[in-house]
């Protein structure tokens, strides 16, 4: 451990790096215990668009769960430039919005988004839909 | 009830000739009042109001086939005078027979006295009884447009206020998102490892609650900021007939009757999951509306109701109860409903707005009768 309590290495402990990116506390609490609880997840977070810009690089999370509504830059930008850095191609995203436009939906997968769930979500779903991506088999309960 | 300037407006010439001959009169305007002019050249036909007559008219021009009889500054008083001398006037054999003052921001800006065919005396009682129904007319203000189709008490969305609604409810329905999901993802976590059975109840209601508030955001949103339509060529009978096969059993269990009278292929250019939102609110709004025994008649053809129409008319007709004012006040407002406070979401017609909005076409309402409501969508053909 480090002394900042976080595991020097994820691979190392056997649980995939989450990044969890949302500037609604509550929620991001909530997805952080469901994750921990899974017990499969090493979890982070950031509130807005540039500490996530940040924290990809720093961290290299497996996977990104990614709200798009944030309050600098969206969801969105965040997908493209990730996208745009080869050097992350082997991150996933999952983008989380309250948002149903079809539209949209699809224009975040354009940027490079790989899965969308809308808010409120099934925490069974989100963890399966993080399952999926990452290649990692969903415990049967 | 049709209103009485509906009707006398029925009486007194073919109304579909009304807006071609104000849009004539108007031409002559141009020509001798050149302020005026510029106000009429800037109205479009659409924006075309009627309003009052008689005392709302600051400066009235008026026209006899076409010319000017007289303009500038008149009073009451002279206005009457005119009318009734009028008949004196042996070039113009032909009795007053409707004053309609143009308005234009809310303004009267002038108006036109419309004249019978055929020579008929012009008693001042006349004039008092079209100055009657005028002054309902300036409570109602309603469209040259509505009259000049020949339809009586037209009821047409107001799309600017249901822009603000959208506005407001796409904002709120994002906000609210957010605690929903927290609220709904801790009481499934509290769920997994409750084994008190009153208390997985309790948190199960809570968490079926929070789904339904998503499902009316949902609705919200599709109201709000419904996904652009993908748009092909297809034929609305048929989307009609696929809606019409998902009814047929609450049909049959609220003993209702659909008649329908259908063009044998009614070709529009629609998105047609979007095109079916439609036809399926129409029919469930006249279901909600109807008791054991009541009756819908659908129209769709090809062509719309004018020739120099290009689009293909939807009418959805029934015999239910009709709307009362504030019904028709909220019609298609979201979130009102006319039934029981609670039931239903009273999303149909605002999604029914939007959707048809969407598509370039039309959306309206005749509740000239009492006991009937008809609702009329004009959609785009291919082409």
């Amino acid at each position: 451990m480090k002394e900042n309590g976080i595991p020097t290495d994820a691979l190392e402990s056997g649980k995939r790096k989450a990044l969890v990116v949302d500037d609604d506390e509550e929620l991001v609490e909530l997805i952080r215990d469901i994750l921990e609880a899974d017990g499969r997840f090493e979890v982070r977070v950031a509130n807005n668009g540039f500490d996530a810009g940040m924290m990809v690089k720093e961290y290299h999370p497996d996977i990104i769960v990614l709200d798009v509504m944030l309050p600098d830059i969206n969801g969105k930008e965040v997908c493209q430039r990730v996208r745009s850095d080869s050097s992350l191609d082997d991150v996933k995203i999952i983008c989380i919005s309250g948002m149903v436009e079809q539209d949209k939906i699809g224009e975040l997968r354009d940027a490079g988004a790989n899965d969308f769930m809308q808010k409120p979500f099934e925490v069974e779903k989100l963890v399966e839909a993080m399952c999926a991506l990452l290649d990692v088999e969903p415990v049967t309960s | 009830m049709e209103s009485r300037l509906i009707r006398l407006l029925r009486a007194v010439l073919p109304v579909r000739d009304l807006r071609q001959c104000v849009q004539r009169l108007a031409l002559g305007w141009r020509e001798v009042a050149p302020a005026q002019a510029a106000i009429v050249s800037a109205i479009r036909p659409g924006e075309l109001r009627l309003v009052g007559a008689g005392s709302s008219v600051d400066s009235p021009a008026f026209f006899i086939d076409g010319e000017v009889a007289a303009s500038g500054a008149w009073s009451d008083d002279d206005v009457l005078k005119a009318l009734l001398a009028h008949a004196e006037f042996p070039k113009f054999a032909a009795s007053p027979q409707l004053v309609i003052p143009f308005i234009s921001s809310g303004e009267p800006q002038g108006g036109v006295v419309l004249f019978g065919a055929s020579p008929k005396s012009p008693p001042a009682e006349g004039f008092g009884e079209l100055g009657e129904a005028s002054d309902r007319l300036l409570q109602q203000a309603i469209s040259l447009d509505q009259v000049a189709e020949g339809r009586g008490d037209l009821l047409v969305p107001d799309a600017s206020r249901l822009e603000a609604l959208a506005e407001f409810a796409a904002g709120a329905g994002h906000e609210i998102n957010n605690p929903l999901a927290t609220i709904s993802g801790r009481v499934q976590m509290l769920l997994k490892d409750e084994q008190d059975p009153d208390r997985r109840q309790a948190l199960s209601t809570i968490g079926g609650q929070t789904l339904r508030v998503r499902d009316m955001i949902g609705d919200v949103m599709l109201f709000a900021r419904p996904p652009a339509p993908v748009l092909t060529d297809i034929d609305l009978v048929e989307v009609l007939d696929e809606v019409l096969g998902v009814f047929s059993s609450r049909r049959d269990a609220q003993g209702c009757t659909i008649r329908l009278t259908v063009d044998d292929s009614v070709p529009v250019r629609a998105d047609k999951t979007q095109l079916s939102v439609v036809i399926s609110s129409l029919i469930e709004n006249s279901l909600n509306a109807l008791a054991e025994g009541g009756e819908i008649f659908i129209t769709a053809r090809a062509g719309g109701q004018a020739a120099s129409e290009p689009s293909a008319l939807l009418s959805v007709a029934d015999n239910g109860p009709g709307l009362s004012d504030l019904e028709r006040q909220h019609l298609f407002d979201p979130f009102y409903s006319g039934r029981q406070a609670g039931r239903g979401l009273g999303f149909g017609l605002s999604k029914c707005w939007r959707i048809v909005s969407n598509h370039g076409g039309r959306i309206e309402v005749d509740c000239g009768s009492s006991e009937s409501v008809c609702f009329r969508v004009l959609w785009p053909i291919p082409g």
